[in-house]
């Protein structure tokens, strides 16, 4: 090219290209080992089951005389102590959000229930959502009923489980 | 395209070299960062405090009546090159190599407020110290493997049930008993809204046992309980820290058409009533032991009450 402006364009044009390709390759070159890496550490849903799991032993039926405590077992639909479900979660002094709903037959208990109200119609897409489902035996209706324990929480990058 | 002599030159000398330049840039950019990598610790902190973190996730899924001590001992433990200090705190975990570590990895955990959580450091030292975990009652106690801070006592109850505010008279059934009684009611105060009675016997083993009524009031029942659990927990650690091994523990409710006994009269009495039987292989009758197990007994009904 002859012309002074078209030489600086064509310049400027590989340099930028040259910069761009040049720190996409640094950023993966450095960020695969840390995604490798991190792996090796993320608990992925392992904390919700876990959380599942602490919320169906709470709805267990205890005994009045001898403060047993029978999981997965009600003695009518209504039985199950949702004050000790409710109780049962602390997330004070974590940065982490965490809100319970169980249902079981229709009747509700939650663990803070603003946040699960404000985060559910948002999920799955801003606040993650996990579901699981607990049988309880019914005895005065002599059937197996599902507890379903849906959950959402903060997720991690917004300070989650950190 | 240039058609310069001298711009040729420039660049066909400069180019390469600006990429080479780069090029060692980037390299030393990415050694550096695998070199720290290689060190360990900032990765294995990290799986540390994510690790305990889930544990203390887990631990209240456990019955609420059970006990548990959990040595926490990951996985090829006596690989790790350094050793690591653990602090506890209500809500989080810190992992560190040591006073002087400026970047601790932190973990959140979510607790559950029923079981209490005291704040607890477990130091980095010389020889590696993974932390122990003690779900003793309604606590959650935390100590080093390599001491012996915490003591464990298997057979301490969980308590629930509302606490009281009401206010009791103590009595005994024998001459030892009287004086553990009268010992907890001088630290008590007199009260009359409910009756606790003491019971000493001797048994070949040490068990010590709270008898309720079985009330068709729940209220009652579930204050009763309280009460008796709280005392049988006292007894039993005070007992225990005197190196006297305690067997069994346990609050029994009563059939209240099965009592029939004297002493079993005060649990009819429409009130809180609590019958506290102590079995021991020795029979207190030394001013010393009896003002223990009388602190003890004030101990245990203050928990109870609110």
């Amino acid at each position: 090219m002859h012309n002074r402006k078209a030489q600086i364009a064509e310049g400027a044009i590989f340099w930028i290209f040259y910069i761009l390709l040049t720190s996409a390759v640094v950023f993966f070159v450095v960020y695969t080992p840390v995604e490798v890496l991190g792996e090796r550490t993320k608990t992925n849903n392992l904390e919700n089951a876990i959380f599942a799991e602490r919320a169906y032993a709470k709805t267990a039926w205890q005994s009045p005389l001898t403060n047993r405590a029978y999981l997965g077992y009600l003695p009518t639909k209504t039985s199950w102590n949702k004050d000790r479900v409710e109780k049962s979660f602390s997330t004070i002094g974590t940065p982490r959000k965490l809100g319970l709903k169980l249902t079981l037959n229709h009747d509700e208990a939650f663990v803070d229930e603003n946040f699960y109200k404000e985060a559910k119609p948002l999920s799955p897409v801003r606040y993650p959502a996990f579901v699981d489902v607990r049988p309880v035996w019914i005895a005065d209706q002599q059937q197996f009923v599902p507890l379903v324990i849906d959950q959402v929480y903060t997720p991690r990058q917004l300070g989650g489980f950190v | 395209m240039m058609h310069s002599k001298k711009g040729s030159f420039v660049g066909f000398i400069l180019h390469p070299v600006f990429e080479t330049v780069v090029g060692i840039l980037v390299l030393i950019v990415l050694m550096t960062y695998i070199s720290g990598l290689a060190s360990k610790t900032g990765f294995e902190k990290r799986f540390l405090a994510t690790d305990i973190a889930l544990l203390m996730d887990t631990i209240p899924a456990m019955p609420q009546q059970g006990n548990l001590f959990l040595l926490y001992h990951p996985q090829r433990a006596p690989e790790f090159g350094v050793s690591y200090g653990f602090s506890f705190f209500s809500s989080r975990i810190e992992v560190n190599t040591g006073k002087t570590d400026l970047k601790p990895e932190t973990a959140y955990f979510t607790p559950d407020p029923t079981i209490s959580l005291k704040e607890t450091v477990i130091p980095a030292s010389d020889v590696m110290a993974f932390p122990e975990f003690f779900k003793q009652g309604n606590a959650l106690l935390i100590d080093d493997v390599n001491s012996s801070r915490v003591q464990y006592i298997p057979e301490v109850l969980t308590c629930s049930g509302p606490k009281t505010t009401k206010r009791f008279s103590l009595s005994g059934t024998t001459p030892e008993a009287q004086a553990v009684a009268t010992s907890a009611q001088t630290i008590l105060g007199q009260g009359t809204e409910g009756t606790l009675v003491v019971r000493i016997r001797n048994a070949t083993t040490t068990m010590v046992k709270a008898y309720v009524l079985g009330y068709n009031d729940l209220q009652l029942l579930s204050q009763s309980q309280r009460i008796g659990c709280e005392i049988v927990n006292a007894l039993t650690t005070t007992l225990e820290k005197q190196g006297i091994d305690v067997v069994g523990a346990a609050v029994i409710p009563i059939n209240p058409l099965q009592t029939s006994t004297t002493e079993d009269d005060i649990l009819m009495q429409g009130n809180i009533g609590v019958l506290i039987e102590i079995d021991l292989p020795v029979i207190p009758t030394d001013l010393e032991q009896q003002r223990k197990l009388g602190f003890a007994l004030a101990q245990g009904v203050s928990n109870a009450q609110s």
